[in-house]
């Protein structure tokens, strides 16, 4: 008796802690670094079969491994329940088991089923960042080589490559393999993510939208002192680190790059120094947040909603589509405008701005040496590249979540007015899988039309894009290594990360003299930074030459 | 020898059949998922490739220990690790037993019982919602912070400071563990022989006295063995506990071998034979801690493990 009451005792204080944890707590808001489309391929829709695969009224079940993305995982448990799917299913007669890992850690899942040897009949992986390269893939036997397979049952695959040399060059290895169906983005909005900016306080001060650094420096200072922002200017240390912001005002990349044919790594650049000395500058200010690196996405969520800052990094269809509809509540006056990528002085134009390559590595599938339908899979895989199949993973199903309004598939309420109350971009993530890379094709603009559906993203989506073709040049394609030398890159670069981003918050915050740059700099050559630039420009140049 | 040995055993087997049949799982259990596994230990010396597996992958000798002496954080790995095991040592080690003996001290047995139950909350809350809690508390505006903000401290986010690392993880693994570890000495305590205390009783000896000289040794044996025991794995520390709560700017003080070994083996690159080194390393170290420890015991006090 005794005993019962404590349990009962542990077990109500758990409970109610726990409660008060998930309240207070929140996952970090996970962005997908290719979220959106890009990209000046032509609106492609493959070949011309439309003869679904594989279904001579033969069951098959296939496995298929793949990671549910932060914001999907809000609508669903498992793809198994995706319109698209299901209606795959009823076309195909092919059942696929949908493994998922668990969101947040889909690469320590990846890399255990390859240690574990346990593999599915397929997996949706960026297979460009799998340790060692697509070539280790295919030689550590996880993937199967797919050239054959693809020309003998992939028509519409083969014809869309066979009719775009340029994307083909981005999907094989250097030695001409084919290791993935890929996903391909087609569209001709690019830029999805960069600065955004408090517009209708900009408006009350009567500023204008910045675009030097020094206009930064005026606005934050306003924002500061009239506006009573505690964070100014806000980013999570992810942004930072892994996204171009304001080191394009510096004309420096965030990681390797390429200037005008020669291989560069941002971090031990002059021009970095610059930047790093600007950012502490912001930061000694109080103009810069000064939790950036410690806060999770609920906390720099709250900020931008509580009005603590006026200027932060964000992506316009997660960020923006979000903020716009949460802050209208709060205050009808409320708007955001997005800042061009910045320039040191004006006139100039900025270099350095993110933007996925129209070969997705994430989204793209490959067949794995366990499978034993190699080629139903590649048939049911090669659907969505069709006309019809790719209406069907993008649009979903006519009458029920898209109807045609002459050649323009109009989502229909279930998705654009969700009576779920889910909305934009979780409805269709419930529904299709358009708007996150997936195998076939991604970004159309029918569909980057319906998912900005404010005019302040479509806006968004001009301003970022304006200078897209400049950063192409900076921009890295997706090389692959020989296994020897992601092996050598992977060892060199585990330790030049963990210095890097230590000495860079370091820098930022003050608790290392910017002066140290040099003896910075010292070290990750120390690292063996320089072999690594190496290995980066080598991989380059046989891109080129594919 | 060997004859006398075998026939030793069989006439103890027949003395305690069932005893024998009782520990058979569990000896079974070892040999195939303790023991047997070990044999994989051998890809440290391999430069293992999945597609090759364990057995024909090829030989490459000390060179991933060499990679990791020689790897520029060595130093600081060991050190952090090290450090973070000193403190738990120093502080979280003592804490239940001192909980323990002023627990017993109590009198109330409705008050003592709330007080156990609020201690153990901690214990059956998932780590994940325990790091949440902290990272909470500790933020810039969170309890503790408030707290001592109230104490004349300059406000700031609290895990944003490389030296308030240990600091916060110690005294948050004190919250965490005290009163779930504390029952062993509970337990200890209340076998400890009450004609004992009469005695001391007898004598003169006040409560406090009773508490020093009666109940600390007769549960003196006990904390020998844990001491041991912790000293036995000095080189290791609950890394998911670092993780959940570190960021690159308390790497300098948070960064543990097992985190390090965990961004590089699992997070960036497959590298299990370098993973596999490291782990062959720490059990080294903590193996010959052990030991030491148990000798080191031995000699000065009458307990040991062996």
């Amino acid at each position: 008796m005794k005993m019962h009451k404590s349990f009962g005792w542990i077990m109500t204080f758990t409970l109610f802690a726990g409660v008060l944890a998930a309240c207070s707590g929140g996952g970090g808001g996970g962005e997908g670094a290719a979220e959106t489309p890009s990209a000046q391929q032509p609106s492609a829709s493959g070949g011309g079969e439309t003869t679904p695969p594989a279904g001579n009224g033969e069951k098959i079940t296939l496995s298929y491994w793949a990671g549910i993305s932060a914001s999907q995982s809000q609508s669903l448990q498992t793809f198994n329940d995706l319109l698209t799917y299901q209606e795959m299913e009823k076309r195909t007669g092919v059942h696929i088991e949908f493994q998922h890992p668990a969101v947040g850690s889909e690469k320590e899942q990846f890399n255990l089923m390859i240690a574990s040897g346990d593999l599915p009949d397929m997996i949706e992986y960026n297979f460009t960042a799998y340790p060692g390269g697509p070539e280790k893939a295919l030689g550590d036997g996880i993937l199967i080589e797919l050239n054959d397979v693809i020309e003998q049952h992939a028509p519409n695959l083969k014809k869309y490559l066979d009719e775009n040399p340029e994307m083909k060059k981005q999907v094989i290895t250097d030695s001409g393999k084919m290791y993935v169906f890929p996903s391909i983005g087609v569209g001709n909005r690019g830029v999805n993510n960069g600065i955004m900016i408090r517009k209708d306080w900009l408006d009350d001060l009567g500023l204008a939208n910045p675009v030097t650094i020094d206009d930064w420096t005026n606005v934050l200072r306003a924002f500061k002192n009239e506006k009573s922002a505690s964070a100014p200017l806000t980013m999570m240390l992810t942004h930072l680190l892994g996204s171009n912001t304001f080191n394009s005002a510096f004309d420096v990349g965030v990681d390797f790059y390429n200037d005008n044919g020669t291989i560069k790594y941002g971090p031990i650049e002059p021009g970095f120094k610059e930047y790093l000395a600007q950012l502490n500058a912001w930061y000694e200010e109080g103009l810069f947040d000064p939790d950036f690196a410690t806060q999770d996405g609920a906390a720099f969520d709250a900020k931008v909603i509580n009005s603590s800052t006026g200027a932060f990094f964000a992506f316009i269809g997660s960020g923006m589509g979000k903020f716009l509809p949460a802050l209208a509540e709060k205050d009808p006056k409320f708007t955001l405008a997005a800042a061009q990528y910045p320039v040191k002085s004006a006139g100039q134009e900025p270099r350095f701005i993110t933007y996925s390559h129209e070969y997705r590595g994430t989204g793209s599938v490959g067949i794995t040496t366990a499978n034993e339908n190699v080629e139903a899979t590649a048939e049911w895989l090669d659907y969505f590249y069709s006309e019809e199949g790719h209406n069907l993973k993008s649009w979903g199903v006519e009458g029920v979540t898209f109807n045609w309004e002459g050649d323009f598939p109009r989502f229909t309420d279930l998705i654009m007015k969700n009576p779920d109350g889910l909305s934009i971009g979780d409805a269709m993530s419930k529904y299709t899988r358009v708007n996150a890379p997936a195998v076939g094709f991604v970004g159309p603009d029918e569909y980057i039309e319906q998912y900005y559906d404010y005019d302040q993203q479509k806006e968004a989506a001009a301003v970022y894009s304006q200078f897209q073709s400049n950063a192409s040049e900076t921009r890295l394609p997706l090389v692959s290594h020989t296994p020897e030398e992601a092996n050598e890159l992977a060892t060199i670069m585990a330790e030049v990360n963990t210095f890097r981003e230590e000495m860079l918050l370091k820098f930022v915050m003050g608790s290392e003299p910017i002066e140290n740059f040099d003896a910075y700099v010292e070290q990750l050559k120390k690292m063996n930074i320089e072999r690594a630039i190496e290995l980066k420009a080598a991989a380059v140049e046989r891109y080129a030459q594919r | 020898m060997m004859k006398v040995w075998s026939s030793a055993i069989r006439k103890d087997f027949r003395l305690h059949k069932y005893l024998y049949i009782m520990i058979f799982p569990v000896a079974l259990h070892y040999l195939l998922f303790q023991y047997v596994p070990m044999y994989g230990a051998i890809i440290a010396f391999k430069d293992y490739q999945v597609a090759k597996g364990l057995f024909d992958s090829p030989w490459v000798g000390w060179k991933h220990f060499v990679d990791f002496f020689d790897s520029y954080y060595f130093w600081r790995l060991l050190t952090n690790t090290f450090m973070l095991n000193l403190y738990q040592l120093l502080f979280v080690f003592p804490a239940p037993i001192l909980f323990a003996l002023l627990l017993n001290e109590l009198v109330g047995k409705r008050f003592k019982r709330v007080v156990q139950t609020v201690t153990y909350l901690p214990h059956f809350i998932s780590l994940i919602v325990i790091c949440g809690m902290i990272t909470q508390f500790v933020s810039r505006d969170g309890v503790v912070t408030d707290l001592l903000v109230w104490l004349g401290m300059e406000r700031t986010a609290l895990l944003g400071h490389p030296e308030n690392f240990r600091t916060i993880y110690i005294v948050s693994d004190i919250w965490q563990t005290i009163g779930w570890s504390s029952i062993i000495y509970l337990a200890a305590i209340s076998g400890v022989n009450p004609e004992l205390y009469e005695a001391a009783r007898m004598d003169g000896a006040g409560r406090a006295k009773q508490m020093f000289h009666v109940t600390l040794p007769g549960i003196a044996p006990i904390i020998v063995i844990l001491l041991i025991l912790k000293i036995g794995s000095m080189l290791d520390i609950g890394f998911e506990k670092i993780i959940l709560l570190y960021n690159p700017n308390t790497y300098a003080t948070a960064d543990v071998i097992n985190t390090f070994v965990y961004r590089r083996g699992l997070t960036s690159t497959l590298e299990f034979s370098y993973a596999t080194a490291v782990g062959l390393f720490q059990a080294t170290v903590n193996f010959l801690m052990l030991v030491f420890a148990n000798w080191f015991s031995r000699k000065v006090s009458e307990t040991s493990l062996w």
